[in-house]
């Protein structure tokens, strides 16, 4: 990345492809989504390249990439936070005594399952806390809501995630 | 959540985003308090887990067919048609030579 200029598009796709991959992959869990999520992404970013301003790339990119992803949600009519799933237990794959898969194999499954079960902001928060690792001020500039809502949703994100996998 | 608990302080103290005085007091609390620390545990395992989440790889699909659109605008102005008719020559060849 050259220095504290504004990125090329083509540096920015290149370079950040499999950062934006994997938060697409952890806020929609399978490659289909993921993949249309990149390239919406792409598509804003190269839109607004011009509106960057140099700071956090993987921040401003996390921004986009999860806007993407809620205002998507909503345009499928659901309501991200009064959408509860209710029995979490229902978005884990079903166990299965005969498997042999190692239980580190099916770890990371079985966490990325319970994302996918928590509502749609709770999960965008979550994920950019732990998953892209920003800090609370950035995910409420993100997210567009107080610090005191990002953390009130990563914690009840975590809550839910705490009863999924237990 | 109960006043008398924690809640979501467990988790800005789990992520260092608390100022010194709301760390002291919640680190107060949790010594007398066996609910705020069980939580506080639990929490700090799913927090973990998230966190040890890998990067994904993805696909070789996804360097041919997302990050392509990547290129500049003026380069794809003035060579989409080329890279249309390029691109629908190629899937003919790949479909007759399927």
């Amino acid at each position: 990345m050259p220095g504290d200029g504004i990125p090329t598009w083509e540096e920015v796709a290149r370079q950040h492809g499999r950062f934006l991959y994997t938060l697409a992959y952890r806020l929609t869990g399978n490659d289909d989504d993921a993949q249309d999520l990149v390239q919406e992404v792409l598509l804003r970013v190269r839109r607004g390249l011009e509106s960057y301003r140099p700071g956090s790339l993987e921040g401003w990119l996390s921004r986009i990439t999860t806007n993407t992803f809620l205002d998507d949600v909503r345009r499928r009519g659901r309501r991200p936070v009064d959408y509860l799933p209710e029995e979490p237990d229902r978005v884990l794959p079903a166990s299965d005594s005969a498997d042999v898969a190692s239980a580190s194999a099916r770890l990371p499954d079985h966490v990325q399952a319970a994302i996918l079960g928590l509502p749609a902001e709770y999960r965008a928060a979550v994920v950019l806390c732990d998953v892209v690792g920003l800090p609370y001020d950035e995910i409420s500039t993100a997210l567009d809501v107080p610090v005191g809502t990002v953390r009130s949703r990563i914690h009840r994100g975590r809550a839910l995630l705490r009863k999924a996998l237990s | 959540v109960t006043p008398d608990h924690l809640g979501d302080v467990l988790s800005g103290l789990l992520d260092g985003e608390l100022t010194p005085v709301e760390e002291s007091d919640a680190l107060a609390h949790l010594v007398g308090c066996v609910a705020c620390r069980a939580e506080l545990d639990g929490i700090r395992a799913v927090r973990l887990q998230v966190r040890s989440l890998p990067a994904v790889e993805p696909p070789a699909a996804f360097y041919r067919q997302v990050l392509p659109s990547s290129r500049p605008w003026w380069r794809d102005r003035r060579r989409s048609v080329v890279a249309a008719v390029a691109a629908s020559a190629a899937a003919s060849v790949l479909v007759l030579g399927a």
